[in-house]
């Protein structure tokens, strides 16, 4: 006699999504003014306020003496992280919808690599000012657009691209990728270039200044309304080529336009923080433990809570050898590993499934 | 001259050297931007786009009075104000590990400067402590990813930036870049005279510790033993570093690349066999006693002419990597290591 382990459902798999999602908004938001509160320089409470007001709701008065460190260091700072982290966790999501595999992220596809090949290639040859403040995130995304649409053209077969073609062909592109990078670091002897190298290998979110972080802020919040809107869309694509067909899909044309939206979300995020690993991978899963394999719960929760992880991790890594700063990479999984594995373990034996 | 990159700090090119798996150069290199306007991640001018990018050799401020609050971004910039009577204006430094090569009397005065930071120099702290001028050793004391202000950041906040920068080019051959450091500096500052006496003591100093001549001393500089099988990374042409070997009468065997760092393979290691080598302290944890038997025992290295002949000292990268008071120090410790006649 065989028996069969009970399915639990999602932790949250009864919680209207909605109201969910308004419950995280406000605690990414929350966590926001008190990340902005937070660094290596204790400003009162009263007076990170003050400033946030001052810049929000307008008002008189000079600027103080935190001024400068609230808003113009910790700010854009913040912002960008929470767009950089809902970017890439949907951006996640969409991968792991498009391959029909839960460990898809756009560095499996090869889109990272692509993206820090491009911008690695404008610093070591051209320099990254020819454009002037697009430069970098243009050759990022540029490198990202060639990287997928090689993969797209190495996993075409019979005329499709299937979603195990498209994992193989982008692990393999990302290993090259991988190696032009690590060749064009060898190459220069510039060691301002090498120095700017380093940043796309590590992520940091450390340079954000506003007028980029305002247009990451615009392209992501964007791409994340289109992603939504197609979330009911995803949920066919994981049934399958077949399966989508059958309910009016056309998987290999939709799987074209995610490809697409991936591509400009990863070349977007990546352009301004560098290489940030584990969100994408990590948070879309996550996700789908908490509310369920719909798309239409896990997309919207996956966005807020990747914002919620990279606003912690940055300010964790901006706080924990205070004033020294750790790489953010150590600390998106310090930060989501522990959550991931709690989630896990409290949910029905570690099913992650896509539908 | 003043173009291009000057020394960087240790924990900085650690992380070069280890995060990229390459012998990365974060010191002088060829780059060779007289930058006109500041620069770094996400500039506004149009001059630099991208996180983490260091600024290109920015240009001597024009003050329209002393600066009244200094902060430096590293204790080798400390003692150079200090020497040069301005002590009392540093408000706070970063990396007050530079003071630890400095004799006991001179290290009490430097100590007595407040930390604003033990690492690179984070922005908000520096700022915090609202400084009008902001001096470093190294252009790469600025708007590194690890969180240092940009040049630009520090315009905004209203503060002045002052960098050691070297000459780009071929390989250094002495310690000019120190000399006019100190004395373009004192000029900013308004204590012109005083800097022409700081580089002449530096300068005398150097003079008198360089070496008899003859064939120059074929020199290696490690800062860690060679793992087996993997190349070695070592101090190349553009480093500081080679002109202070070639004042102590030495030959830097890297000389010939035209980097601050450069990697040699075992093999070209083996072929080159050094005379003498210099260990850098200061960047790996162990003792220099530990850190010189590591050397030594090094497979690549146990046989070459500098260990069999006893030729391996250990100087403070502090003094030999960037623009130091004690860079005649560092030329004399080579130097008598160079003269040294095998045991």
């Amino acid at each position: 006699m065989s028996t069969v382990a009970p399915q639990r459902s999602p932790l949250l798999a009864r919680v209207n999504i909605p109201l969910l999602a308004g419950v995280l908004l406000l605690l990414v938001l929350g966590s926001m003014v008190l990340a902005v509160g937070l660094g290596p320089v204790s400003v009162p409470p009263g007076e990170v306020a003050g400033i946030l007001a001052r810049h929000l709701f307008g008002g008189g008065g000079a600027p103080g003496r935190y001024d400068f460190i609230v808003w113009e260091l910790r700010a854009p700072r913040v912002v960008e992280g929470a767009f950089v982290g809902a970017g890439l966790a949907v951006a996640g999501v969409l991968t792991q919808a498009m391959t029909r595999n839960p460990l898809g992220d756009p560095y499996v596809l090869g889109l990272s690599s692509g993206a820090a090949v491009g911008a690695v290639l404008v610093i070591t040859t051209i320099g990254s000012a020819v454009l002037g403040l697009v430069t970098l995130p243009a050759a990022a995304f540029a490198g990202a657009l060639l990287a997928a649409t090689g993969v797209f053209l190495l996993a075409r077969a019979g005329g499709r691209a299937s979603p195990g073609r498209m994992v193989m062909a982008g692990i393999a592109l990302a290993q090259l990728l991988s190696g032009v990078v690590s060749f064009l670091l060898l190459r220069t002897k510039n060691p301002e270039a090498q120095q700017q190298v380093l940043f796309w290998l590590l992520g940091s979110l450390a340079g954000a200044q506003w007028p980029l972080t305002l247009a990451c802020m615009v392209l992501v919040g964007v791409l994340l309304v289109l992603s939504a809107a197609g979330a009911g869309r995803l949920n066919l694509l994981v049934l399958g080529d077949d399966g989508a067909a059958a309910l009016g899909l056309h998987a290999a044309r939709f799987r074209l336009l995610l490809l697409v939206v991936v591509t400009l979300l990863t070349g977007t995020v990546v352009a301004v923080s560098g290489s940030i690993g584990f969100v994408g991978l990590v948070v879309p899963n996550l996700s789908r433990l908490l509310v369920g394999a719909d798309h239409r719960r896990s997309l919207p929760v996956s966005a807020l809570l990747g914002a919620l992880v990279l606003v912690w991790a940055d300010t964790a890594a901006r706080l924990v050898l205070a004033p020294t700063e750790l790489p953010i990479g150590i600390l998106t999984a310090a930060v989501g590993v522990p959550v991931f594995l709690f989630v896990l373990r409290r949910s029905s034996a570690g099913v992650v499934g896509l539908s | 001259m003043r173009t291009a990159h000057s020394s960087p700090k240790p924990r900085r090119l650690a992380a070069l050297v280890l995060v990229a798996g390459l012998s990365l150069s974060a010191c002088a290199g060829e780059s060779a931007t007289p930058a006109a306007a500041p620069s770094s991640g996400m500039d506004m001018g149009g001059k630099k786009a991208g996180h983490g990018a260091p600024p290109a050799c920015p240009p001597l401020p024009r003050l329209d009075a002393p600066p009244k609050r200094i902060v430096t971004m590293d204790g080798g910039a400390a003692a150079i104000l200090t020497e040069l009577g301005l002590g009392d204006r540093i408000v706070g430094t970063a990396a007050p590990d530079f003071f630890a090569a400095f004799p006991p009397e001179k290290k009490a005065v430097l100590d007595r400067i407040p930390v604003l930071d033990p690492g690179q120099g984070n922005a908000e702290k520096v700022i915090d402590a609202r400084p009008d001028l902001v001096v470093g050793i190294s252009t790469y004391s600025f708007g590194g990813f690890d969180g240092t202000p940009t040049v630009d950041r520090l315009a905004q906040a209203g503060a002045k930036t002052l960098a050691a920068c070297k000459p780009s080019g071929g390989p250094v051959k002495d310690l000019s870049v120190t000399t006019k450091f100190v004395t373009d500096a004192a000029k900013v500052l308004g204590v012109a005279e005083q800097g022409e006496q700081l580089a002449a003591r530096i300068q005398s100093a150097v003079d008198s510790a360089k070496g008899a001549g003859g064939a120059p001393v074929r020199t290696l500089v490690v800062s860690r033993a060679p793992a087996a099988g993997q190349p070695v990374v070592t101090q190349g042409g553009t480093s500081l570093a080679t002109g202070a070997i070639t004042l102590a009468g030495g030959k830097n065997i890297a000389e010939d690349t035209t980097t601050d760092f450069a990697s040699l393979s075992a093999e070209e290691l083996v072929a080159r066999d050094p005379q003498a080598i210099v260990v850098l302290s200061g960047f790996a944890p162990e003792s220099d006693a530990d850190l010189v038997a590591a050397v030594r025992a090094s497979p690549v290295l146990a046989g070459s002419t500098a260990v069999r002949e006893n030729r391996v000292v250990v100087v403070p990268q502090s003094i030999l990597l960037s623009p130091s008071v004690l860079n005649g120090q560092a030329v004399a410790t080579i130097a008598a290591a160079l003269r040294k006649t095998a045991t």
